[in-house]
């Protein structure tokens, strides 16, 4: 029987039950008590620009169509009949102003109302034994965007977006607002791989430690300079709100130098320095960091490097945003998009979406670096023995659980950074799961749909 | 003139609408005097023929007419 309040307790002091890594009772827990109340990330707006766009996401098992309206809003309603439970878009991205199920042909609009189901008087008496006026397809319990970013969360009690944000908002537009264009995506691959989803959140919150070593085939090849050890323990660790992130440090400049140093054309950064905040600008330019590899809790994760993308070592900068869609406790589907500054030029565009690729993606050399791990550690974690064991997590702190080194004097962003290793931001990552696992589960309501009202 | 036996005239290939809940060819077709609109639909073995005065007509509903049309399946 899992006790779970050991566990959290085993985790907050930077000890980790190996076993959260492949535990079928963790998961229950993760699915009841954290993704049924956490803000999650389904979709950006650039997904689906038109009226009629929509894309199809899920939160765990929950699946969702994400729409824009005939109106220009957008919507995200549970992808599942109100007659027989059908998903009733099955193709994962179009545009229709009608969606109509393929197994009794009720037929919704796109804003989710269903507008007709066949025989209605002849099968149920009309309105009397179903009542279609008002019926809509269920909508996500909240909704909210943050610079084109689409999430929901399945709590209608759930604070606004931008309070849950909170100081991580400095951060995360830093990626999603290189200009007032903001974002554009591509893709997402989707794949699925056999490992705990937690991993690779974890991983980009705050694993710099790894990047020498795991990724030394990157530096070899010469595909990007900056993981070599030395390189990335200058950089700074940072935890703000509900997220947290690395950075590398940048060779010495004014901001103009820094952002050209990762492969910034001139009039992207004419825009950052308007877009930016001074603070914003101040990370790069006073304090010389530059954003790299983040998450957000709970499963979106961001990257920023800057690779070489051809042989006369071009060096060009590229964003990419994957979430960890947790499939069961020991299968992680990923979700990998291209982000790109929509108001870049098009050979920029063009060699981002290389430089991308190269890294990341299905095929990507980071991303075959680093699933290896997360599949052996997610293998062995099933067993026994890890029941035994609690992971060491305390990178960075004293016995007696003071920092190593004081925070960061002077940092510009918001949060708390910490400069060289450390395991402050899984700790921090892990703090939220921890909270999340303690809290009873959101009490909701049932909808009854063409019922007698 | 490939002209069909019906007297109209196919002006260039059908483009094709389609997403995962239907598929329609459209074409602009020539008749002896004139010209229409063919929206073919294949798989539900339907067509129509509609002349301008219809389009314009059409180009000034908004989705609720087809609401009402797909309600009745």
């Amino acid at each position: 029987m899992l006790d779970v309040a050991a566990v959290v307790a085993d985790v907050r002091r930077g000890m980790i039950p190996a076993h959260v890594y492949n535990d079928p009772e963790i998961f229950a827990l993760e699915r009841d008590r954290l993704f049924s109340r956490a803000w999650v990330f389904l979709a950006h707006e650039s997904e689906i620009p038109e009226p009629g766009d929509y894309v199809v996401r899920r939160v765990l098992a929950d699946s969702f169509i994400v729409a824009r309206d005939e109106d220009g809003t957008v919507r995200a309603m549970f992808n599942m009949c109100l007659h027989r439970g059908m998903q009733v878009c099955r193709a994962e991205m179009g545009n229709a102003s009608h969606f109509r199920c393929p197994y009794h042909a009720w037929t919704y609009r796109n804003d989710g109302r269903l507008v007709g189901l066949p025989f209605h008087v002849d099968a149920y008496g009309g309105e009397d034994g179903f009542a279609k006026e008002g019926q809509s397809l269920l909508p996500a319990p909240a909704l909210d965007v943050h610079q084109g970013l689409i999430f929901i969360s399945l709590d209608p009690d759930a604070p606004p977006l931008r309070d849950h944000l909170g100081d991580f908002a400095f951060y995360l537009d830093l990626y999603a607002r290189q200009s007032p264009a903001g974002l554009e995506l591509r893709g997402p691959q989707r794949w699925r791989i056999k490992a705990n989803w937690k991993i690779g959140a974890e991983n980009f919150a705050g694993d710099s430690y790894h990047t020498p070593h795991t990724h030394a085939s990157v530096v070899d090849i010469g595909l990007f300079r900056e993981p070599k050890a030395n390189k990335r323990k200058e950089g700074a660790l940072y935890t703000a709100g509900p997220g947290a992130g690395t950075t590398y440090k940048l060779p010495p400049g004014d901001l103009t130098t820094r952002l050209r140093h990762v492969g910034y054309p001139d009039e992207m950064i004419t825009r950052m320095r308007g877009a930016w905040t001074r603070a914003q600008r101040g990370l790069v330019e006073n304090d010389g960091f530059m954003i790299s590899a983040a998450t957000l809790f709970p499963n979106l994760s961001l990257v920023h490097n800057w690779p070489k993308i051809d042989d006369s070592g071009t060096v060009v900068p590229f964003i990419s945003l994957r979430q960890w869609q947790p499939v069961s406790a020991n299968e992680t589907e990923v979700l990998s998009w291209f982000a790109v500054d929509a108001a870049a030029p098009e050979p920029f565009k063009r060699d981002s979406y290389k430089a991308y690729v190269m890294c990341f993606g299905s095929s990507g050399m980071f991303e075959q670096d680093d699933v290896e791990n997360w599949v052996s550690i997610t293998d062995v974690a099933a067993g026994t023995m890890a029941r035994r064991l609690n992971l060491n997590s305390r990178m960075g702190l004293t016995s007696a659980g003071k920092p190593l080194k004081p925070p960061l004097a002077g940092f510009s962003g918001p949060g708390t950074a910490y400069q060289g290793f450390g395991e402050f931001n899984q700790r921090h990552w892990l703090s939220m799961w921890g909270d999340h696992l303690l809290r009873p589960p959101p009490v909701h309501t049932s909808a009854d749909m063409g019922a007698a009202r | 003139m490939n002209r069909s036996s019906l007297g109209r005239v196919p002006v260039n290939e059908p483009i094709v609408i389609a997403n995962e809940f239907a598929e329609v060819l459209v074409e602009k077709v020539e008749t002896r005097n004139g010209t229409r609109l063919r929206i073919r639909a294949p798989r539900a073995d339907r067509e129509i023929l509609l002349c301008p005065l219809e389009l314009e007509a059409l180009a000034g509903q908004d989705h609720d007419l087809f609401s009402r049309l797909l309600a009745a399946g």
